[in-house]
């Protein structure tokens, strides 16, 4: 499976901002959510997260060989 | 069960989102990344549970938010019961808020009850489905959808959008400022 060709998270939001042509007050409200959210999900990937999985990989990959015996 | 090395990078894409609706929950940026770090650690530990292939950034959110009730709940019990303690977080977090418009927003969101909270801000905000917001928070799809619709009423009466929304229809028209005569620069 490709999970990076998996199609884009479909927006219940979006849907609704579409359906309308009149800017509403649901739209303001929704207009408005997103800003909030796109204020923090557009910083970039702190770097502490990004270690931290590369850390739990390592971890995880070095029991799986101690368990099959260090033969290459 | 997913290829470690591919969940790893599923898990790192999901960051950005997780990290907005933590700190949307926590309204505090120290504990909105340790949340989304004991997240991460608790998907790492479970990824044999995690279907490749099924919603896992629902999934991902789901962890989330039950972790931060649950941290919520046993600090609740630490200070003897204060009711009302992530409201006044989340209404602090306003305050510190530089922008005007999001500081109303954050403002009106702390005095949500906390389940309309979490309706609104994973259909609004986040992007789920009624559906997938449903199963986050693991009750019936009519509920969310009732609770999306109450925090919807209860939000555009506390921004008084009621009023501004018909005079920004056409989107020439000046904005009405929303706050007392402090309109920011667009």
């Amino acid at each position: 499976m490709n999970p990076k060709g998996r199609p884009p998270h479909r927006m219940a939001g979006h849907k609704e901002r579409n359906a309308g042509a009149k800017l509403g007050t649901h739209d303001l409200i929704a207009a408005k959510l997103r800003k909030l959210f796109d204020e923090v999900a557009q910083q970039p990937i702190p770097e502490r997260f990004v270690e931290l999985l590369h850390e739990l990989e390592e971890k995880d990959a070095g029991q799986e060989a101690a368990k099959h015996g260090k033969s290459d | 069960m997913a290829d470690p090395a591919d969940f790893r990078q599923l898990l790192i894409a999901a960051i950005p989102a997780l990290r907005a609706f933590s700190m949307s929950l926590t309204a505090r940026s120290a504990s909105a990344d340790d949340l989304v770090q004991e997240t991460l650690m608790k998907a790492w530990q479970h990824q044999s549970s995690f279907e490749p292939g099924t919603n896992l950034r629902a999934w991902l959110f789901t962890i989330l938010r039950n972790e931060f009730y649950s941290q919520l709940r046993k600090r609740k019990r630490e200070t003897e019961d204060e009711d009302g303690l992530l409201s006044s977080r989340l209404a602090t977090a306003a305050e510190q808020e530089g922008h005007v418009e999001l500081a109303e927003l954050r403002l009106a969101l702390s005095k949500l009850p906390d389940d309309q909270r979490d309706a609104i801000l994973l259909v609004g905000a986040s992007g789920f489905t009624y559906e997938e917001a449903a199963e986050i928070c693991g009750v019936a799809v009519g509920t969310i959808k009732s609770r999306v619709n109450r925090a919807r009423a209860k939000l555009s009466a506390l921004l008084q959008l009621d009023e501004a929304a018909g005079r920004v229809a056409s989107n020439d028209e000046p904005r009405p400022p929303l706050l007392g005569g402090t309109e920011p620069d667009a």
